[in-house]
């Protein structure tokens, strides 16, 4: 389980990334896209956090400043108290040894001329670590901590010859076989049926229980997030809206756009309807000047305060953290 | 209500392959009410959207159907000429396919595609009543006129899954086909596609065949339930008798794999349970005899036949009823 005392292994601070569109053939003015807007997050050792959002949110571009993919306009980010931001060399060799992705979809992010050997081993080479023999001993052992078994007969396959929830247990694999000590999960059921995401869930809890590995487990899912997350946070327009437990969170939600996400997810299995009815049908106009992010969908928004001024982050009651004016 | 909008019996659909015949959809029977609405769930390679091209008459070249019967308002479409299939098709029945955000013509305006559509199946239409029915269909699926000239990249996901919604429904069709319709969207956008269906089927009174992996949001959406495994219906019956008492082993594996927001979080711990190769049955006996709990010697030698729960409740299955 996650160790709360301990420092976090991962820190957002006001991390901002703005992607500036081209300019126009003439020359009129650019658009700015707001992916992050002064994004802060935590994630403790061992804990898995769910960063909880619809598409467009920012939840992505999250992961991929994580792993230098691509670099902040402004904010810190450190892992294990160290900055992340513009390591390079041996460094930064360091660092992505710790951290390691898990892709959303896995009839993409596996090369198809690779064989399930060359995928799970290619971690290894890059990093230099140890001859054939050894490679041959971490990569079964890491396709069987997937739960491919028995490791032998998937070694020579190629991905075309796996269904989609084998070639994610592949990733899984690739990703756990240098040990890391941070895994980002970018939706990684997304494309699966719901029997095969459960194998999944079951299997990236077992890898936090058996090797404690901390977790950022992107999803828009809020049933996911409830039952495979320690922690979970929302995010709406690249902002953080609210932080909490997952149990507190999902099942008690403050913020208005955390309702209408559970307003919006299937009934199925709870006859309770939750009916926040936080949503608004037709959207409000952006104002220009500085606002609460939400403010144009919020049906409980109060004029002159969540039209003139954002909201900041405010602490409720046992970590439980809520940016909106209404608390 | 009650009258049958369309009857299937004991299709069979096949691809051709090296190997002979590969059955994807083998005996399946079900009927859909005018008005009514038909959940077809399974996991991927189960057959569901075979069935859907079968009954639309677009198979793949390489497909056939191998036996069964068709009949859609009393025809039988199985000995339809492909003109009167072209009659048929998108005027009486029509369908919303699956990856909505490639359905659409990206260098055409949207108006212009929905135009198309009711003018290729209805071409005496005149131009004045074309832009009006244009507009009421926009106006149903809730997008603002203003959008009318807009082109698809302009365009939300979910506002195109929306365009496609009234693209189906521009002729003013009696059964609709809905191929996975939110398998892409999140969750809000998914929940506002699917009140905009429930809305039409409920307003124009059009029956409906909803497919899709997730029985939560069949749950949602449809009156009637069929779980599909390997090919086969394994069990049908109406949304509260197959949820809330599933008679097959193979409905309570894939209502138990569901995550729901209940009080209690779901046991995440232990060893997954396999779910295993779920492509056409070529073993003798029942096809989840491997990993079904309550195996016995019968399922693993034979096929079960249906029993009958109830009058509107069967499954297929030799343990069902029995104690239960």
């Amino acid at each position: 389980m996650a160790d709360t005392n301990a420092s976090p292994i991962l820190m957002m601070t006001d991390v901002t990334k703005v992607y500036q569109s081209r300019d126009s053939l003439f020359g009129k003015s650019s658009n700015r896209v707001v992916a992050l807007d002064r994004f802060s997050l935590a994630v403790n050792p061992g804990e898995i956090f769910g960063l909880v959002g619809e598409s467009g949110s920012g939840k992505t571009t999250a992961s991929r400043l994580i792993v230098g993919l691509e670099k902040p306009d402004g904010g810190r980010m450190q892992f294990d108290g160290q900055e992340i931001v513009g390591l390079s060399g041996r460094t930064r060799r360091e660092f992505t040894k710790k951290v390691q992705v898990i892709f959303q979809d896995p009839y993409q992010s596996l090369n198809a001329h690779f064989s399930i050997f060359d995928t799970v081993c290619e971690p290894l080479v890059i990093h230099g670590i140890g001859d054939r023999a050894a490679c041959l001993v971490r990569v079964c052992e890491a396709l069987e901590t997937a739960g491919l078994t028995p490791p032998e007969t998937y070694l020579d396959r190629y991905p075309h010859q796996l269904s989609g929830g084998q070639r994610q247990r592949v990733a899984i694999a690739r990703a756990m076989v240098l040990n890391p000590r941070f895994l980002i999960a970018d939706e990684p059921t997304s494309m699966l049926d719901a029997s095969i995401s459960f194998q999944i869930f079951r299997l990236l809890n077992h890898l936090r229980e058996v090797f404690g590995v901390a977790m950022l487990f992107i999803t828009h899912s809020l049933a996911a997030a409830r039952n495979l997350c320690d922690r979970v946070g929302v995010i709406y327009r690249g902002r953080l809206v609210e932080e909490g437990t997952a149990q507190e969170t999902i099942m008690h939600p403050r913020h208005p756009y955390t309702k209408a996400l559970l307003d919006a997810h299937p009934r199925f299995g709870c006859s309770r309807r939750s009916g926040y009815n936080a949503l608004l049908e037709t959207e409000r106009p952006r104002p220009e000047t500085d606002h609460c992010p939400f403010y144009p969908r919020c049906r409980l928004a109060v004029d002159n305060t969540c039209n003139r001024r954002s909201p900041s982050l405010k602490t409720l009651d046992a970590g439980h953290r809520v940016s909106c004016f209404l608390f | 209500m009650t009258s049958a909008l369309l009857e299937v019996d004991n299709l069979s659909i096949g691809y051709r392959t090296a190997g002979g015949i590969s059955l994807a959809v083998d005996g399946v029977s079900f009927r859909v009410d005018r008005g009514g609405s038909l959940g077809l769930v399974g996991e991927s390679g189960c057959g569901k959207t075979t069935i859907g091209m079968g009954l639309m008459g677009l198979l793949a070249p390489n497909a056939t159907i191998v036996s069964g019967q068709v009949r859609f308002e009393g025809e039988d479409l199985m000995t339809a000429s492909d003109a009167r299939m072209r009659q048929i098709r998108w005027r009486r029945i029509s369908m919303i396919f699956q990856a909505a955000m490639n359905a659409l013509n990206p260098v055409h305006r949207v108006q212009d595609q929905i135009a198309e559509a009711i003018i290729t199946h209805e071409p005496d239409l005149s131009g004045h009543s074309v832009a009006h029915r244009t507009r009421s269909l926009f106006d149903l699926v809730k997008i603002p006129e203003s959008r009318l000239q807009d082109y698809p990249h302009q365009f939300s996901g979910g506002m195109r899954q929306r365009v496609i919604i009234a693209m189906a429904l521009a002729c003013n069709p009696s059964l609709i086909i809905a191929d996975e319709p939110t398998t892409a969207l999140d969750v809000i956008v998914q929940n506002q596609i699917l009140s905009a269906i429930g809305t039409f089927q409920e307003e124009m009174n059009i029956g409906m065949i909803f497919i899709s992996h997730d029985i939560a949001v069949v749950a949602d959406v449809c009156t009637n339930i069929g779980v599909m495994h390997a090919g086969s219906l394994v069990e049908y019956g109406s949304r509260q008798e197959v949820l809330d008492c599933p008679g097959h082993p193979y409905t309570r594996m894939l209502v138990g794999s569901l995550l729901t927001l209940s009080d209690q979080p779901a046991d995440l711990s232990g060893v997954a349970c396999a779910m295993g190769d779920n492509g056409p049955a070529t073993v003798e006996g029942c096809p989840i005899n491997s990993i079904c709990p309550d195996a016995t010697a019968v399922c693993r030698r034979e096929r079960a036949g249906w029993v009958e729960l109830s009058t509107t409740h069967r499954v297929r299955c030799s343990q069902a009823g029995e104690g239960r």
